[in-house]
């Protein structure tokens, strides 16, 4: 004798397969777009094992500053940072020939 | 408001200034504290510096701290951009001209015969391996990063506070100066062949400003008056048209790269100025002047 099963709740089995695709499918995608943005980070990232990053042994003045030393043009422009001064400006500073 | 402070260090004046009066006391806390990190790391003074163990040991890699590997990298630099002018191997040089100890003491002392000299051996010489922080010279070789340690010092301790404080901040060692942040009004800063002595005012806005001289560490011998800056072709101190050089540039470092090459070997470093375009004042030895690129015209008598 040969029974079929029939399912009282059609319905409600389509929409749970249709739910568990889903999470299948939001799963694989999450974990691709986990290692392609890890892929892409780890690229972009550069290799700072033979930088010249300043000890922070014992100063914290060089502690969170990073780079090479003699790439140091941060915040300067090239164009030149001279200009004339007026007649009665109080000086400043002193460039002295040493 | 600016609030300054100065005081002596490395044998001349340091001065530090700040936009914000609040901030100048750490700031000059952490502004020594390089120095003195700087001075343990690189002075050839200092029979305990890590500069002083490299020479010794010269012929062998040694270990070196990231801040010596810095101060070598940024000499290294500087007499590439100067094409051999700027060299931090005349430390033997500087030696044999009889600058072997601090100023003061050479000054005060008697007179003593220089050695024979003999050209520097050239900065290619000098291996530095900077993923493991090693520095080697050729047996026979010294270094001295003196041209170029007070700038890199400038620099950094003005980049680094003026970030920190969020304020603009003006550094002063010696004849090197740096400008960082973003003065309400540009610093006034007085030029002179030496300090005390009548100069030019400018304005600085941002970036290096360097005065390089062989007026101020001079020295008398036998033969006459030496001096520090060393031509390294001759391994004699220098005797270039120009005796004083200040130059403008983006950075310490670099200012202070142009206006030592063209002291160190005059007309030789004029055409890598004119290539860089940095304002310049060169003093002559008859004390004509001759302001090149961009130089204020109008800069007066302070």
């Amino acid at each position: 004798m040969v029974t079929t099963a029939i399912d009282p709740h059609p319905e409600r089995t389509r929409w749970l397969r249709r739910s568990a695709a889903a999470a299948i499918a939001t799963v694989v995608l999450g974990i691709t777009g986990t290692g392609l943005a890890v892929g892409i980070l780890t690229a972009r990232q550069p290799d700072t094992s033979g930088g010249t990053q300043a000890s922070s042994s014992d100063d914290s003045s060089t502690s969170s500053d990073s780079g090479s030393s003699s790439s140091d043009d941060s915040g300067s422009s090239s164009s030149s940072g001279l200009g004339s001064a007026q007649q009665d400006a109080p000086v400043q500073g002193g460039s002295n020939g040493s | 408001m600016t609030a300054s402070r100065t005081w002596q260090a490395w044998s001349c004046t340091v001065r530090l200034t700040v936009d914000d009066p609040v901030v100048l006391g750490a700031a000059a806390g952490a502004l020594k504290a390089l120095m003195d990190r700087v001075d343990k790391a690189a002075s050839r003074f200092r029979p305990d510096s890590e500069l002083s163990a490299v020479n010794t040991r010269a012929g062998s890699m040694v270990p070196v701290s990231r801040l010596l590997v810095d101060l070598v990298d940024v000499s290294l630099v500087a007499a590439s951009m100067s094409g051999g002018a700027v060299d931090p191997t005349v430390g033997a040089a500087v030696l044999a001209a009889g600058y072997d100890s601090d100023i003061e003491t050479v000054r005060a002392r008697l007179a003593k015969p220089t050695e024979p000299t003999s050209p520097a051996p050239g900065w290619q010489q000098v291996r530095l391996n900077r993923k493991v922080a090693m520095v080697g010279i050729p047996e026979g070789t010294s270094l001295d990063l003196g041209a170029t340690a007070k700038a890199w010092t400038a620099d950094r301790a003005a980049l680094v506070l003026s970030k920190r404080h969020g304020c603009a901040v003006l550094v002063e060692i010696g004849g090197d100066l740096r400008a960082a942040g973003t003065p309400a009004e540009p610093w006034v800063i007085r030029v002179a062949e030496r300090e005390g002595e009548q100069g030019v005012a400018v304005t600085l806005a941002h970036g290096g400003l360097t005065t390089s001289t062989r007026t101020a560490r001079s020295w008398a011998t036998p033969g006459g008056y030496a001096h520090h800056v060393i031509d390294p072709r001759t391994g004699r101190p220098a005797d270039g048209r120009w005796r004083t050089a200040s130059v403008w540039a983006p950075t310490a470092v670099r200012a202070n790269t142009f206006s030592t090459a063209l002291v160190a070997t005059g007309e030789a470093a004029l055409g890598r100025l004119t290539l860089a375009g940095h304002p310049a004042r060169l003093v002559a030895d008859d004390g004509e002047v001759t302001e090149l690129s961009g130089w204020p015209a109008a800069s007066k008598a302070a």
